[in-house]
């Protein structure tokens, strides 16, 4: 058993209170959420604002950022393309919203920012282009 | 051969020489960027995982965005870049010998920024035993493979190593539909930094084994099987634990090597410690006006550092060239001046320092960056200079995947006495970790 696995498995304390580790930002602060009947009721050690939102979200719905590829064909050559969900998604959702980027196939060029599966499996969250692609570029 | 001039040419066109390049070009300088591949980025092309940018740009960027963002500014700038492009030589002088499909090409430069990246430690460096079989691979290449080139490199992964490229690929893997068997690290801590670990490995049940290591590679001409053993605290194989596991790719993330074959063409010295050039405060090698920074210099964890860093190198570099062109016209020699400095090197529990010296005196403050060798719970950093303790920091926690900083400020620097020539003998700047008793 990793030292690593064993932090995860002993976060869970006691029903008042939960240890998260914020991933958000490389400073990984380590967050106590006191709940209150199993409710959020206060948080502790957060380095920002950010940190009490992620850790909210921790001990109800994880939600993680997919990164994948897609594939582009230019004129007769295919490349990939690289692309991200634009927000976070949850985490039940990544295996289906794998399967619907895998289909995905695009013709062309595009701009980075370009949506290219909209509203991925009902999150609200689009899935976009992170990088630019010119039909003359090399990378095709 | 054609010939060219420039106030500052940069060797390497990935986040670090892209980031030297601008503020070189901010600063006033003729700049040009040499770089091998057929665009710019560097390795920041394949890393598509999200996670950088996040203290530079206050936001979450995917390697590609992080890229194209400096990929833009660099076209709008009036830099030159050269694609396609391999530097084969760079001399003492600062003379650039380049070779493309146009042919053979000289680059005179007023200062050199050496930004060359850092290189994957392959099979040989750590002597694994067995069969030679495909299927063994370096995590960054296997990256390269799924990212960018739609090869899948196998159905049954295992890793060898806990570095963030072998966590970052075990996600990639499993999302791509292949099953990663687990990650294996020889020490009994893991290497690349937490949120990896969770985010990668926890959130899909990819177990770590610490204290584990590869003992043997099995199969011909494929791989068929690793054997992987659990080893002491002196990293001696405990025999009863040898263990085979059927597998057919094994991913190696085992450490980089920043790429210093050229840095030692044109004389720079290397710290045997990061295997990066011998740098002081401006990120000056021990050549003058050849700088530093980025991979090449050390391995960092977060390109958002690798872009401070090479900010500074870019405008020393312009600062060099510029100044260097204004006494020629005076007439006057730099060269002739003494720079005074004072060594600075790692103490207890800490891997090594960059820089390595510091001149004196200074008007700005210094940039100490530097590594635990091991994790502590509780310890502090403590620089001195002799038994004179110049900065102490609060006690904390630190781990060796988190690239640490101190600021020293010009008067705690100036107090100290430096080397004026070098028969003069200076106490060195001692950086060290002390773990404190709660």
């Amino acid at each position: 058993m990793s030292r690593y696995k064993s932090e995860i498995k002993s976060e869970i304390k006691s029903e008042e209170e939960i240890k998260v580790c914020c991933t958000t930002c490389p400073k990984e602060c380590v967050i106590t959420v006191h709940l209150k009947k199993g409710v959020m009721d206060r948080v502790e050690g957060e380095g920002c604002k950010r940190g009490k939102k992620f850790a909210q979200k921790e001990i109800t719905t994880p939600e993680r950022t997919l990164t994948s590829t897609v594939m582009v064909k230019c004129g007769d050559k295919a490349c990939l393309l690289p692309v991200k969900t634009a927000g976070p998604i949850p985490k039940k959702a990544m295996a289906l919203a794998m399967d619907a980027i895998r289909k995905t196939k695009l013709t062309g060029s595009c701009q980075m920012g370009d949506v290219v599966i909209a509203d991925i499996c009902g999150t609200g969250v689009d899935v976009v282009a992170c990088r630019s692609i010119k039909e003359e570029n090399h990378a095709c | 051969m054609k010939q060219l001039n420039y106030d500052v040419v940069i060797i390497g066109g990935g986040p670090a020489g892209m980031a030297a390049a601008l503020k070189a070009k901010e600063k006033g300088a003729t700049v040009a960027i040499i770089e091998r591949n057929d665009e710019l980025g560097g390795i920041l092309n394949q890393c598509i995982h999200s996670g950088f940018g996040l203290s530079y740009f206050k936001q979450e960027l995917t390697g590609p965005e992080y890229a194209e963002l400096f990929i833009n500014q660099v076209a709008t700038t009036g830099i030159d870049v050269y694609l396609k492009t391999m530097v084969i030589d760079l001399s003492q002088d600062r003379q650039v010998k380049a070779m493309n499909e146009d042919g053979m090409l000289l680059l005179c430069a007023g200062a050199i920024v050496l930004a060359m990246g850092c290189r994957e430690r392959t099979r040989g460096a750590i002597k694994i035993p067995g069969s030679r079989p495909a299927g063994v691979l370096t995590a960054g290449l296997a990256q390269r493979y799924v990212n960018i080139e739609n090869r899948k490199p196998g159905e049954r992964v295992v890793i060898l190593g806990s570095g963030d490229i072998g966590l970052i690929m075990a996600r990639r893997l499993t999302l791509e539909g292949m099953q990663v068997l687990g990650v294996y690290e020889l020490m009994p801590y893991a290497n690349g930094l937490y949120r990896n670990i969770k985010n990668c490995l926890d959130d899909f049940d990819i177990p770590l084994h610490l204290s584990t290591t590869v003992t043997n590679i099995i199969g011909h001409p494929h791989l068929e099987a690793i054997e992987v053993a659990k080893v002491d605290e002196n990293f001696k194989v405990i025999e009863e634990t040898r263990e085979v596991v059927p597998c057919d790719t094994l991913l190696l993330s085992i450490g980089l090597i920043p790429e210093n074959e050229l840095s030692q063409k044109s004389g720079v010295s290397l710290n045997p410690r990061t295997n990066g050039p011998l740098v002081n405060e401006e990120l000056e090698t021990d050549q003058p006006g050849i700088f530093a920074c980025g991979n090449v210099l050390h391995v960092h964890d977060l390109v958002d550092n690798v872009t401070l860093e090479a900010e500074a190198a870019g405008a020393a570099a312009a600062v060099y060239a510029l100044q260097q062109k204004v006494e020629a016209m005076a007439g006057e020699n730099r060269s002739a001046k003494n720079k005074s400095t004072i060594p600075l090197g790692p103490g207890e529990n800490v891997g090594y320092t960059v820089p390595a010296k510091l001149t004196s005196p200074t008007k700005k403050a210094a940039r100490i960056l530097f590594r635990v060798r091991k994790p502590l719970e509780n310890a502090e950093v403590i620089i001195q200079s002799g038994k004179k303790i110049i900065y102490q920091g609060k006690p904390r926690a630190f781990k060796p995947s988190v690239m640490e900083e101190v600021q020293l400020n010009p008067d705690e620097i100036n107090g100290l006495k430096a080397m004026s020539d070098q028969n003069s003998v200076a106490l060195p700047i001692i950086v060290s970790v002390r773990e404190v008793k709660q």
